[in-house]
This record gives C-alpha cells, sequence and structure tokens, in this order.
C-alpha cells in the first residue's frame, strides 16, 4: 500500500510538471526569436539558430542544431528561401512532433521577380525578397504567425499567448508613431547598400536605396561595379553606405576614399550590433543611425 | 562511352526535362548537373620503367558529369539518385529511397544503393571535398570510387543531448572484390554473402566557434575465395575467407566568423583480410590520411595532406585519367599488401565564383613507394618505382540547386 501511494504521487507529480513544462522552440533568426518571447513570454524556450552577426543565406547545418530541433516543441522558420538550410536541419532531427511555422505566411512580398529566374542574376531568391521583418509593421504579421503556432502546439496557453500579443502589438503601434516621427528627419535619404537587406525597410521610412556593392545578389564585389558605383554616389552625393556587419569592409572602404561617404556597419537582425538588443532596439538602431547620418551631413 | 550507356543517359536526361517542365513545378525535385574538367602533368612512368606517353605533357581530361535528383516521396520519405560518367562509363552512384520519419527511436531506414557510413569522409561526393582526389588510403582500402553499395541501412539518434548517431547496414560485399568472374581478382568471390557494417560517431561542440565529431566504423565480411593463381583444376578450389575493417574518424573545425574557418580532419583505417594463394594466410595493414584545410575571405581555401596507403599504388593503368593516380584492379592488390605502402603528399588551393556553382582547384602532388616486398607486388619486378609528382587544375561547376553543407 505505502508502495503504491508513492508511486501515485510521483506520477502525480510528474504529470503536473508535465503541463507546466515550457515550450521549447527553435527559430531560424534571432529576430523571429526575439518576437517568440514577446508572444511566449514566460511560456516559452527560444533559441535561435541564425546569429545577429551571421549572414542567414549561409549556415551549415550542424548535428547540434539538429538536436536542438530534435528536443523542441515548434520551429519558426523566415521563409522565402533564405533559411533553406532549416529544412535539412528540421529533416535531420526526425522529429516527428515538431511543429514547423513558415513566418513570411501574409506577408505583402517584394522584389519577386517576374518572368524567368536564373543563375545569371545572381543568388535571387524566387520567391521575393525575404528581408521582411526589417519592415517593422510586419512585426505584427510575424506575432500573428507566432501566435498562431504556438496556440497549435500548447493550447493551454493560447489565453496567454493571446495577451502577450496583444501588449507587443499594442507597443509596436506606440513604437511605429514614434519611429514614423524620427523618419521625417531623414525622408527621402539616399544610401548605398552592400546586399539587398533593405528593401522593406526603405518602404517604411521612404528611404531610396540607390545602389547595391553587389553587382548581384550574393556576388562579390568587382573592380568595374566598384568604379560605376563611385560615378554614382559622386554624382549623387550620397553620404551614406549601408553595411551588415558579417560583410567585407573591403569595396566600401574603397567607395569612402573615393566618394567621401560615411560606413555605416548596422544590425540587419537582432543582435546585429550590441545595441540592437530585441526587436524594438534593432529599430531604434537603425533609425539612430540615419539620422546621425543626416546630422553629419 | 558505349552506345548502351548514351543511350541510357538520353534517356536519363529526357526524363530530367520532363520532370523540370513549369508545369510541374510545385512538385518537382530537385535536380542539378555538375561537370568536372581536369588538366593535369605529372612524371609517371609505365610498367616497364619507360616514361609514360602523358610524361611531362599537358593533359586535359573531362573526368566526370554527374546527374543528380533528389526530392520528397511523400511527407516521410525522400529518394536520392545520382548518375555519373566516370571516363567511357555509365555508372549509379547513388540510388536510395530513406524513411525518415515516423520510425521509432528517431531512426531512419535507407535502401538501395549508397555511399556506405564508413568514416566521415566517404559519404560525401569528391567534388564537395577540398582538395581534388579521394585520399589514396581511402581508394585502395575502401574502394577508388568510394565505398558505396547496394543493401539496407538503419541508423537512429541516441537519447543524449549531445548529437550521436548509430548506423548499421547489411551490406551486397562489393567492396571485397565485385568481380563475378574470380579469376580476374587477387580476392575474387565466387559467391556473395551480405556483408556488415556499422559507424557510430558523436558530435561535440568546442566553445562558442568550435565543433568536433568523433566516429569509429567497423565492417565484417566472410566470403568463398577462389584460388587467385594456377590454372586448370588447381584454380577450383573454394575457401571461406574472413574480411574485417574497422576505422576512426576526427574532424574538428573551428570557424572565426561566416567566411573564416579552420578544419583538422582525419581517418585511420585498419584492414585484415584472409588470403588464399598457394597457401592461406592473414594479412593485415592500414591506411590513414589526414588533412588541414583553412578557409577565408568567402571563396578561397588553402590545405596540406598527408596520406598513407598500404601496397603500391600504381598509376599506369589505362584508366589513369580517372583519378590522380588511379588503378582500380591494383588497388585490389594493393589492399591485400601488408609489406609495402604508398606515401602522398598534396598540398591543395581552390578559388569559388560562387559556392560551388564555379570553383576552380590547383593540387600539387608527391607520391613516393616503399617497397620492401617486391613478392606483394602485382608485377614483382616494379622495384625501379621512384617517387612521382602531379599536378592537378580542375574545374567544377554545379548547376542547380545548391543546399547548405553538412559538417
Amino acid at each position: 500500500m505505502k508502495i503504491l501511494t508513492v508511486f501515485l504521487a510521483v506520477t502525480i507529480l510528474l504529470t503536473c510538471g508535465n503541463s507546466f513544462a515550457k515550450v521549447k522552440a527553435v527559430t531560424s533568426s534571432s529576430d523571429l526569436a526575439s518576437i517568440v518571447k514577446e508572444v511566449g513570454g514566460d511560456n516559452v524556450d527560444v533559441t535561435s539558430i541564425g546569429q545577429g552577426k551571421s549572414n542567414l543565406h549561409f549556415v551549415e547545418m550542424l548535428p547540434s542544431y539538429m538536436i536542438k530541433v530534435s528536443q523542441a516543441d515548434i520551429y519558426f522558420k523566415v521563409g522565402l528561401a533564405l533559411d533553406q538550410w532549416a529544412a535539412g536541419i528540421i529533416d535531420g532531427a526526425r522529429n516527428d512532433k515538431l511543429v514547423v511555422v513558415d513566418c513570411s505566411d501574409g506577408i505583402d512580398i517584394i522584389d519577386k521577380p517576374s518572368g524567368k529566374v536564373d543563375a545569371s542574376m545572381g543568388d535571387v531568391h524566387p520567391e521575393g525578397n525575404p528581408h521582411y521583418w526589417l519592415d517593422p509593421r510586419n512585426g505584427k504579421i510575424i506575432a500573428q504567425n507566432i501566435l498562431d503556432g504556438l496556440t497549435k502546439a500548447d493550447p493551454g496557453n493560447g489565453a496567454k499567448y493571446r495577451s502577450n500579443f496583444d501588449n507587443f502589438t499594442k507597443r509596436l503601434d506606440s513604437a511605429w508613431a514614434v519611429w514614423s516621427a524620427k523618419a521625417e528627419g531623414f525622408k527621402g535619404i539616399q544610401i548605398i547598400s552592400y546586399h539587398s537587406s533593405w528593401a522593406y525597410l526603405a518602404k517604411a521610412f521612404n528611404i531610396q536605396v540607390a545602389g547595391f556593392i553587389e553587382p548581384k545578389p550574393g556576388i562579390e564585389p568587382t573592380a568595374s561595379h566598384t568604379a560605376e558605383l563611385i560615378n554614382l554616389v559622386k554624382k549623387q552625393d550620397i553620404k551614406v553606405i549601408f553595411r551588415e556587419p558579417y560583410f567585407s569592409n573591403r569595396a566600401p572602404n574603397a567607395l569612402v576614399k573615393e566618394t567621401g561617404a560615411t560606413v555605416y556597419t548596422v544590425p540587419s537582425s537582432v543582435g546585429g550590433t550590441d545595441d540592437a538588443r530585441d526587436f524594438f532596439s534593432l529599430f531604434d538602431t537603425l533609425i539612430n543611425t540615419l539620422l546621425k547620418a543626416v546630422a553629419k551631413s | 562511352m558505349s552506345t548502351k550507356n548514351a543511350l541510357v543517359f538520353a534517356v536519363l536526361l529526357i526524363i530530367i526535362i520532363v520532370i523540370a517542365g513549369p508545369a510541374r513545378a510545385l512538385i518537382q525535385p530537385d535536380i542539378s548537373a555538375i561537370g568536372d574538367f581536369r588538366a593535369y602533368t605529372g612524371n609517371w612512368k609505365n610498367l616497364d620503367g619507360a616514361k609514360s606517353p602523358r610524361n611531362g605533357n599537358l593533359n586535359l581530361s573531362f573526368k566526370e558529369l554527374e546527374l543528380a535528383i533528389a526530392g520528397y516521396l511523400n511527407p516521410f520519405a525522400k529518394a536520392w539518385v545520382t548518375v555519373s560518367t566516370p571516363g567511357d562509363g555509365l555508372e549509379i552512384e547513388e540510388a536510395y529511397a530513406t524513411i525518415f520519419k515516423g520510425l521509432p527511436l528517431k531512426s531512419e531506414i535507407r535502401a538501395g544503393k549508397f555511399l556506405v557510413d564508413f568514416g566521415k569522409l566517404n559519404t560525401n561526393h569528391v567534388h564537395a571535398y577540398p582538395f581534388i582526389d579521394r585520399p589514396l588510403a581511402q581508394r585502395v582500402l575502401i574502394g577508388s570510387d568510394g565505398f558505396k553499395d547496394q543493401g539496407i541501412n538503419w541508423n537512429f539518434l541516441l537519447p543524449l543531448k549531445l548529437y550521436s548517431k548509430v548506423s548499421l547496414s547489411v551490406l551486397k560485399g562489393d567492396i571485397f572484390g565485385a568481380s563475378d568472374t574470380p579469376e580476374n581478382t587477387l580476392d575474387g568471390r565466387n559467391t556473395k554473402q551480405p556483408i556488415v557494417n556499422g559507424h557510430w560517431n558523436v558530435f561535440v561542440p568546442i566553445g562558442e566557434k568550435g565543433d568536433l565529431d568523433v566516429g569509429i566504423s567497423g565492417l565484417r565480411g566472410r566470403y568463398k575465395g577462389k584460388y587467385a593463381y594456377g590454372t586448370g583444376d588447381s584454380a577450383s578450389g573454394f575457401h571461406d575467407l574472413n574480411a574485417t575493417m574497422g576505422g576512426v574518424d576526427v574532424k574538428y573545425k573551428i570557424r572565426w566568423d561566416d567566411y573564416t574557418s579552420l578544419i583538422l580532419q582525419g581517418e585511420l583505417i585498419a584492414n585484415r583480410r584472409d588470403i588464399f594463394t598457394d597457401k592461406f594466410e592473414t594479412r593485415s595493414n592500414f591506411g590513414a590520411f589526414g588533412f588541414v584545410d583553412y578557409r577565408f575571405r568567402k571563396r578561397y581555401n588553402i590545405g596540406f595532406m598527408i596520406d598513407r596507403a598500404p601496397g603500391i599504388y600504381d598509376n599506369t593503368a589505362d584508366d589513369y585519367e580517372q583519378n590522380i593516380p588511379d588503378n582500380k584492379s591494383n588497388s585490389l592488390t594493393a589492399a591485400l599488401d601488408d609489406k609495402n605502402s604508398t606515401m602522398a603528399y598534396t598540398i591543395f588551393t581552390g578559388f569559388s565564383l560562387l559556392e560551388e556553382t564555379t570553383l576552380f582547384r590547383l593540387m600539387g602532388q608527391y607520391i613516393t613507394y616503399n617497397i620492401s616486398d617486391p613478392s606483394r607486388l602485382v608485377d614483382p619486378t616494379m622495384t625501379w618505382k621512384k617517387p612521382e609528382f602531379a599536378v592537378v587544375l580542375q574545374m567544377i561547376w554545379s548547376m542547380g540547386p545548391h543546399k547548405a553543407h553538412e559538417f
């Protein structure tokens, strides 16, 4: 009888423990992880495979990532062929119960190529520009996808996730009002970008991306293209060059030397610089950088 | 390429083109074509010790075209087909299906023809190596085109916080002599019994930037061997012969940033085989290789490899152009040689235009031969064998989807 009582007690404890267990989430990017933290709150443990200072296009399929995903309940991917490596990691994890959420669902995708897409266009994304999290308004859509995914993986805490989601979107609305007002200070500014990472940011804040350091997406800068770019920068008196932390500074520095423009190493993801700690401070950092650039010029 | 092979290849191409039709865009598998062109020179000699016609020449060779088709069969299974044209032939390199979901113990079942889990390097295709050809130790001991066989594989992840995979296979056993005509090979087999293979690896992150992958492999086969020497009645005997191989593989990679990394990798392969020539005996030998590969500025790599193979890996056969050097029939002899050895010292460097879509590699290789017992050689008069060198320039192009690289 005593043994039975102990067995029942242990079983009840284990069962209770289970119901309070946190949802384990893995994301492809630190941006998605930041929003998962907002929506999931204390109920979710989240880790990101892609790091803010790394290029999301190139992630090795490490077995250590597979083991993380094999022990996870839910995976949030960027989609639009940016994190193609995620499919290999998910398959390698062999987790039959894993819920996979594509956070690009419902996004108004830009730069979607029309007609035939081939490798002569560079490392182009046939489904459109995948850097959609860099329009803060898309944060709501991403959060909605995350809310749906978490509710599916953990329906018992659906109300909590909904409440966290509402709180996040309210904060995002307030932040958007502030950012929009600040963005008036650099309205119409022209920048040179290393990669086509900033199309969504440009659309959100009325920035003009006048040229790219890469001659085509994913293609390393060539001498002739850099020479053309120097002419463009001089002709249009462009003062700002945006460089993501993971790109080489050789070509941007060549532009600086010839034109007097300034290179700003800016985060394209949460964690890309020390200031960009979460989804909100990512945009604070970007907007403050542009304001400083205007002030300097 | 023979007419039959050309026909099969043409049919495959047509199938690929039809599959790739835009109307089927949503369900089409990934299709890739990979070409391997080489220009090379060296100071090789023929079996009689005279200079090879290729000696000192600039030799040009389109070594191989590889067609790869891969895709999901359904939510639970995937399939891969790789067909290549090594030299004049046509070969199904791999063709297998894998059930990767829905099985207990996080396990996976694979059936067909595939690169076997023996060591770390073997399961990668050669064009994904940082250097040009398979190490000599691999070519002699597990096959000049790698260890691929027909069979069934079951692998599963151990329930640990670290990634640790156990892989077990039952294979047809071509590694110990694929010929159906035993007279053609020294250890030619008359009856083919399945062989068993296993590999266990553990992957350990070392700090924030490094990873270590350590594995052990085993292989065991029992087969009927026929007298290799002698004719008539003396060649009609059969003997039960055992073959056992074991291996250790280690890979360490450290990444300083997205585009700068260093790989230290090596394998040791121990080999023990029964043989019946004019008497029964058991021979043991080993092969090993180790290399350093430094990758920098996204598109460049440079490295060095030391490689030791049992036996004298002669490079004077007609099919030389397949590899540098290569002699498939000689590799069987070398695998049974417990007295002599071949050493290769290789430096290599590479440049890629955009990942592996267009890739150039340059390799210099210096090979020395240690002949202590000429009776073990395929031609016992080959004692004149002196060190040789080769310089190879390779261009690889890859058309089609290129995926992220596995560790």
